[in-house]
């Protein structure tokens, strides 16, 4: 049973919230007997994820240190290479991007799920804070997400325990919600990102019902900064409105600061220089962020040393994410 | 026989314009208590349409993956119902199908005022209501334009062309029956009809005008049958969700407009021949020639049914697998069974001939057929969505509050102007009556239950 969560103190807004099992110890004890009974009171179990089965797409991926080693691929990408059709699956040539072209890749096995990089989102790009209840409507406001799976029944037993990855916008260069927006809110700049620009929106919200990660998220409110929550704001980003959309911009706003410093200083940009806050604040350096147009990137070679267990998610889509996980490893040999 | 009792056998050339100009008398008290009632309903659902405006669409029971399903299934089954009243009155003009005439009218009021309530609801469901002209292609100082890659700027221009080829049309065809309502009309209802006459005096030279004039707006509006539902389905099957994403949805969409389009005339041609005592004119015969078309509609419905399930089983996608093993049997899989029931069972009815000569039926049948094909938007727009490709994002869609008035608002404000316009405007086509009076007669006699007695 997790311990050690919970507020007693710690402003109006966290008094209260949660409960700290330990608090429940006596002093010193270091194990209770406890009994558990039911009561006839009701309380909302609240959470931001829908179904905890992957049903076998491919969203987060283990492999086995065997197949690793020789070089195999797991079953679920067997599955799907022999599944996806031959192309050619583009009508015109690839677009192309003569500067940067940002892209990030994420390390699932070192990923614990501490849901730093959530937090450190939230603080950097102003996410609005809804609250329990609004959460339960559906309503959450992360750009960024820990998604985790328990695996189906039927795997063989040897799979992780836990799938866990964070999710966030893939910035896909076929993105399906860029051709959905009447009005141009949801473009891509020549640097590769997915963009939204909210004085365009005018909130169909068709782009979130055809992206396919449901990364997107929508203002149903104003959101609300009650005094002296206000003064925590990065004044580097705007708020957004009731009625509009809002998704990861990769921290465009460190991207253009960092430009900004290298083209005064008449240089160009350098690798590292730019760093997206959940890849700041990430402990265990699951992320790394960077150009993909510049070959000795800490972030490319990441994905050329791991090429082994390299994926994107749901590959089938074609949607061509920027986002490059490296697979989860586990061994076989311990757990049957 | 009682059909025989309450049908004037031999409707004469006198008789069409004393029964529709009766039917424009002015209204009694039900009549006014109708429409109170139906504005009223309206008037609720602007009021929750404001506070939703007012307060973001966070009122709604719209939610993280389900974010189109009441608003957008709305939209699907008003320009939907619109559809079968274009096919009433231009394909069938064209074919020069003679049971049109007597229905005609009615259906094509019915299609103006649907689509005027179907663009409505695109600019209900908008997050940012008050900047929906950037939809609209005009010159601008920023130089921006609407993509028009998107599926919604299609819809854009699919409504409005089919919202000014149908008034337009419905004008065009009211021109003789003003004209005719003019000369016995007094004070502002005078003014009214001679201003919709548009200086017809009945010439030679008018009446050659106006026919090829009603012909080639017959021939305009044909294509818009095919054409509108073809874009609005577009909505969904260009995107690449699972349950949206398919080939069949241009014609099954198409036929699911003309089926509940025919419906909604029954709902509406039946208390109106009742209460306005236009039996003569509009038969049971009509209503017989409607329940056909309805029946045929179902049977291509669950044609389509079978079809785009077989598509999912034959192509063995998982993602589409997934999805629509949730429509059928997941936690709201029951909508789904009481669409089927609604949309191909119990049209079989009509099969028999007693059902589609009997107006209860025909009456309880269409409410069905209304409620079925409501609830198919519904299953495909909301179920989809919830059962998306990310299974973490899963989440089933509940109505709130403000959506179901809205929605119940939405059927009081297209009432209240049909209501409103039917008794205004002569509901029976009395120049079309008269052209096809023998005709008519004949056809009375010779269909099914008079057939019988006799």
């Amino acid at each position: 049973m997790p311990i050690g969560q919970g507020h007693s103190a710690y402003g109006r807004y966290a008094r209260n919230r949660g409960v700290n099992l330990w608090s429940f110890l006596p002093e010193g004890a270091r194990s209770v007997a406890v009994q558990a009974r039911t009561t006839d009171k009701r309380r909302m179990l609240v959470t931001p994820l829908g179904n905890s089965d992957m049903m076998g797409r491919s969203i987060i991926e283990a492999m086995s240190l065997e197949e690793l080693a020789s070089g195999r691929q797991p079953e679920i990408a067997r599955e799907l290479a022999e599944e996806m059709p031959k192309g050619p699956y583009e009508m015109y040539d690839p677009i192309s991007y003569p500067g940067h072209k940002w892209g990030m890749t994420i390390d699932v096995n070192a990923c614990t799920g501490c849901s730093a990089c959530v937090a450190a989102c939230y603080a950097e790009n102003n996410l609005a804070i809804v609250g329990r209840e609004r959460v339960h409507e559906g309503h959450i406001m992360s750009w960024l997400r820990i998604e985790s799976f328990v695996p189906s029944p039927n795997e063989d037993g040897r799979a992780p325990n836990l799938y866990i990855a964070p999710i966030l916008c893939q910035h896909c260069d076929h993105a399906p919600c860029e051709p959905v927006c009447p009005v141009f809110a949801s473009v891509h700049t020549r640097e590769g990102l997915n963009a939204q620009i909210y004085n365009r929106c005018i909130g169909t919200r068709f782009c979130e019902n055809n992206c396919p990660y449901k990364v997107r998220r929508f203002n149903w409110f104003a959101p609300e900064w009650p005094e002296p929550m206000n003064l925590q704001l990065n004044p580097d980003v705007t708020v957004r409105g009731a009625g509009v959309m809002e998704k990861c911009t990769f921290c465009i706003q460190r991207i253009t600061a960092a430009e900004i410093d290298a083209r005064t200083e008449e240089r160009e940009l350098k690798d590292g220089e730019v760093i997206t806050a959940c890849a700041q604040a990430c402990p265990t350096r699951a992320i790394t962020f960077g150009d993909l147009n510049d070959q000795s990137s800490a972030m490319v070679k990441r994905r050329v040393d791991n090429r082994g267990r390299i994926y994107t998610m749901l590959p089938e889509l074609n949607a061509l994410p920027q986002i490059t996980y490296l697979r989860s490893l586990y061994r076989t040999t311990e757990k049957s | 026989m009682a059909a025989a009792v309450e049908t004037n056998l031999h409707p004469r050339y006198i008789d069409v314009d004393r029964q529709v100009q009766r039917a424009m008398a002015p209204g009694g008290l039900t009549y006014w208590m109708w429409v109170l009632f139906c504005a009223f309903l309206t008037a609720l659902g602007i009021g929750f349409w404001t506070n939703q405006v007012y307060k973001g669409l966070g009122v709604t029971g719209l939610t993280e993956p389900t974010m189109w399903a009441p608003y957008i299934t709305n939209f699907v089954f008003w320009v939907g119902i619109a559809h079968s009243g274009t096919l009433i009155s231009a394909i069938l003009f064209l074919f020069r199908v003679r049971w049109r005439t007597a229905i005609y009218r009615c259906a094509e009021t019915m299609t103006v005022f649907a689509v005027v309530t179907a663009g409505l609801f695109p600019l209900i469901h908008l997050g940012r209501l008050w900047f929906f002209y950037f939809v609209v292609p005009y010159p601008n100082e920023r130089y921006l334009q609407p993509d028009f890659r998107s599926p919604l700027v299609w819809d854009f221009f699919a409504i409005g062309t089919y919202l000014t080829i149908s008034t337009v049309f419905l004008l065009t065809g009211l021109i003789p029956d003003c004209a005719n309502a003019r000369e016995l009309a007094t004070g502002w209802r005078k003014t009214l009809y001679s201003i919709f006459s548009f200086g017809w005096q009945g010439t030679d030279r008018q009446w050659r005008n106006f026919q090829m004039v009603y012909l080639l707006l017959a021939g305009f509006a044909t294509p818009l049958v095919l054409s509108v539902h073809s874009v609005v389905s577009w909505d969904f099957a260009m995107t690449q969700l699972p349950g949206w994403h398919s080939t069949i949805f241009a014609p099954y969409f198409v036929a699911g407009a003309i089926f509940s389009g025919c419906a909604l005339v029954l709902t509406l041609i039946i208390p109106i021949r009742k209460f306005w005592r236009l039996k003569e004119m509009v038969t049971i015969w009509h209503l017989d020639n409607l329940a056909k078309i309805v029946l045929l509609t179902s049977l291509i419905i669950s044609y389509s049914y079978c079809v785009e399930s077989f598509m999912v089983w034959y192509s063995q996608d998982p993602l589409e697998m997934t999805t629509f093993h949730q429509r059928y049997f997941g936690p709201q899989g029951y909508f789904f069974w009481i669409m089927v029931t609604c949309n191909c069972v119990i049209p079989l009815l009509l099969f028999s001939p007693r059902v589609r000569t009997n107006t209860v039926w025909l009456f309880v049948i269409s409410i069905f057929v209304n409620i079925g094909m409501w609830l198919e938007r519904f299953v495909i727009i909301a179920g989809s969505l919830a059962t998306n490709t990310m299974p973490s994002q899963w989440r089933f869609y509940t109505p709130h509050v403000t959506e179901v008035v809205i929605t119940i608002g939405s059927f009081g404000w297209f009432l209240m102007n049909f209501s409103l316009f039917a008794k205004f405007m002569p509901i029976v086509s009395m120049t079309e009556m008269k052209e096809g009076i023998s005709w008519l007669r004949q056809a009375v006699r010779t269909s099914y239950p008079y057939r019988k007695a006799a």
